[in-house]
């Protein structure tokens, strides 16, 4: 069991920070492409394709951080009543809580998978941004087949869904420990806003003291 | 009982919700799996395809696109040596009376506002810098935490604003109109906080910060403080001007923010300045947790984009404006009611995915009793904003305790003064529209209003 979520948990560590590092080179590519729109409006020459990227960025971010903001516990929910729960009680409905992520996550890729393969509309600006941008290394042939089509980017959705799939296998494997061992497992718990820290062992321990001076016990 | 079992199955996307939030599934699958339940229990399984595509067309939308950018400002704002200079700049002109800090903090809470909107940057830049100097000036730690937690809920009323960006996104409101409806909620909820301290200063004999400042004195943190305070001019102007879209404003208040940053690092060098902005490892930092919270907050817009049509499916805002209506239809009683299932709903819920749940569900109930959309939409920021400091699950009192170390209890306890106050602002905004609905009608009828036609 160990080995499984140690597996789990260096595969779900570093895909979730891949897609930490990328979402954050999209998001200065969003806002260098809505600043260029603004200014390119002001010098009357407007162009077309940053809102097209802009959005496209966007979708990506949403869906590249989700699996690391599900792993750190940074989706919104609930916790007054499972908190108050005795340990074992708590772990028993985690393991359930879990396996019902786990199916929703399944759902939800094979829906997106088939929302991706019906993506084949073009994304116009890009198309045209994409063959100026090719024009002086291809033929003219080439570059009047190629499209950008709208699956490029509905290809994060499934992707996402993926990721979060992964990470709900790892927090079933983690509550299951849980159960056996009766020692609560968290993966970087963290305030919002205050700190954001790496998952070290040394760290859940400082977190989880720092959880003690504001729950009142 | 047939009937109950129709209305049982009618509202499965409700109770089934509240099941799952209860047990402590996050907001973001609880709402995907009552969507699930809900079409299953109206046989329209089929529409399950179209909800991925409800979900993209909720996150891949340009208004959207200001939260991120919000975001970001506020991050970049807040890592700066702006909050010292804020800071700096209400000491200068406040720091004198009685109780100094603590209108020191609801001040520069104020000045805040207008760089970022979140309440949560608002708590955790002014906190760490306001609850240690409260303590060394004879404060406790936990009134110094109250008071920082009590006033950073002004941060997302007073424009701009990610709350009412999102608002106005899922309820199609005009979101400069939320914008400058907020301004007056905004600086009566301080005002309310500084009455009160003002009140406590002269019961407990609170210290004053400083000596009364020479006007020279002011004049220097006030050009300290000049250039991050002209953000809120720049957002505000460039959107009422029509100039720029709300999104664009937004994604020009990063650059500003990164320029100003640029500019403090070139006076740092040059010596002009005592402190150095940050550098790109800080940076790095900042687009991280950009990342992070804008994700969190896209994907919860993307899934609530396709809740509220299940929601609509199942007819739940009609159920719900006819039984409002069943029990009243004096529009007081009504505003009272959802006052007060806001503030409950706050006590467990963040700001945010309680507007994409509930603004769908209750705004055509309001328009129902003839409300006006932006005294509705402002006065529903407003509460559930207030409830970021309420216990058992407020975010800002969760950030202040952090940050102070006293205990949530401690903290629980002294805030109680300050929320009575923000709940009487909340009833006042309520119930004369004029606070919310005032600012914005000015605007459109300015022209008027200066050539005379109006009178």
């Amino acid at each position: 069991m160990r080995l499984m979520i140690d597996l789990m948990s260096r595969l779900n560590r570093l895909i979730s920070n891949i897609g930490v590092v990328i979402a954050c080179g999209l998001l200065v590519l969003m806002t260098s492409a809505v600043i260029l729109q603004v200014a390119s409006r002001e010098l009357r020459n407007p162009i077309g394709w940053t809102e097209e990227v802009a959005l496209a960025s966007m979708v990506w971010v949403a869906f590249l951080v989700g699996p690391w903001a599900y792993r750190n516990h940074e989706f919104t929910r609930i916790d007054v009543v499972i908190e108050a729960m005795p340990l074992r009680t708590r772990s028993i409905l985690q393991v359930f809580i879990h396996l019902f992520e786990a199916a929703i996550t399944v759902g939800a890729t094979y829906y997106s998978w088939r929302f991706f393969l019906g993506g084949n509309s073009i994304l116009p600006q890009m198309t045209h941004l994409m063959r100026d941008l090719l024009a002086p290394f291809t033929s003219s042939d080439a570059v009047k087949a190629l499209a950008v089509k709208n699956k490029y980017v509905y290809v994060i959705l499934p992707t996402g869904f993926t990721g979060l799939f992964l990470v709900s296998v790892e927090h079933v494997l983690r509550a299951i420990q849980t159960l056996r061992t009766g020692e609560e497992h968290r993966v970087g718990f963290h305030l919002k806003g205050v700190e954001h820290t790496p998952d070290t062992p040394e760290v859940i321990q400082r977190q989880t003291d720092n959880d003690q001076d504001y729950v009142e016990r | 009982m047939g009937g109950i079992l129709t209305a049982m199955k009618g509202l499965a996307v409700f109770w089934g919700f509240l099941l799952l939030l209860a047990l402590g599934v996050p907001v973001f699958f609880a709402m995907i799996g009552a969507g699930v339940f809900q079409l299953w229990q109206l046989d329209r399984i089929a529409f399950l395809s179209m909800q991925v595509n409800r979900v993209y067309s909720g996150i891949s939308s340009f208004p959207i696109m200001a939260v991120p950018f919000f975001i970001l400002a506020g991050e970049i704002m807040n890592s700066g040596m702006v909050t010292k200079a804020l800071v700096d700049f209400s000491r200068a002109m406040l720091g004198h009376i009685r109780g100094g800090l603590a209108h020191v903090n609801i001040a520069a809470s104020v000045l805040f506002a207008g760089l970022s909107g979140s309440a949560v940057a608002d708590a955790s830049a002014l906190g760490s810098m306001l609850i240690p100097a409260m303590e060394r000036n004879g404060y406790s730690t936990r009134f110094a935490a109250a008071i920082t937690a009590a006033s950073s809920v002004i941060g997302p009323v007073i424009p701009p604003s990610g709350l009412m960006v999102l608002y106005a996104f899922v309820m199609n409101v005009d979101v400069a109109k939320m914008f400058l409806g907020g301004i007056i909620p905004g600086l009566m909820l301080a005002g309310a906080l500084m009455l009160v301290t003002a009140f406590m200063a002269r019961k407990y004999d609170f210290p004053v910060a400083n000596e009364r400042m020479a006007w020279r004195d002011r004049g220097q943190a006030g050009l300290r403080a000049f250039f991050p305070l002209l953000t809120p001019v720049i957002l505000l102007g460039g959107i009422l001007s029509g100039y720029y879209t709300p999104t664009e404003a937004a994604a020009v208040a990063v650059t500003y923010a990164l320029l100003l940053n640029i500019g403090v690092k070139i006076g740092y060098k040059l010596g002009w300045l005592k402190e150095d902005g940050f550098g790109l490892r800080a940076f790095g930092g900042i687009l991280k947790r950009t990342a992070v919270q804008s994700g969190v907050v896209l994907l919860l817009v993307g899934v609530s984009t396709g809740f509220s049509q299940v929601v609509a499916i199942a007819h739940m805002p009609e159920m719900l404006t006819n039984l409002l209506l069943s029990i009243s239809d004096n529009v007081w009683v009504f505003l009272l009611l959802v006052n007060v299932f806001l503030f409950i709903v706050g006590m467990v819920l963040d700001a945010g995915p309680a507007i994409l749940i509930l603004g769908p569900i209750l705004a055509p109930a309001s328009a129902a009793y003839g409300i006006d959309p932006i005294h509705f939409a402002v006065m529903m920021c407003l509460n559930v904003t207030v409830g970021l400091a309420t216990p058992p699950m407020g975010l800002v009192l969760f950030v202040t305790t952090s940050i102070s170390g006293a205990r949530f209890s401690e903290i629980v306890r002294a805030i109680i003064p300050f929320l009575i106050a923000e709940v009487v602002v909340i009833l006042m905004v309520a119930y004369v529209p004029v606070f919310t609905t005032g600012l914005p009608w000015v605007w459109e009828h300015w022209g008027d209003i200066v050539s005379g036609a109006l009178w």
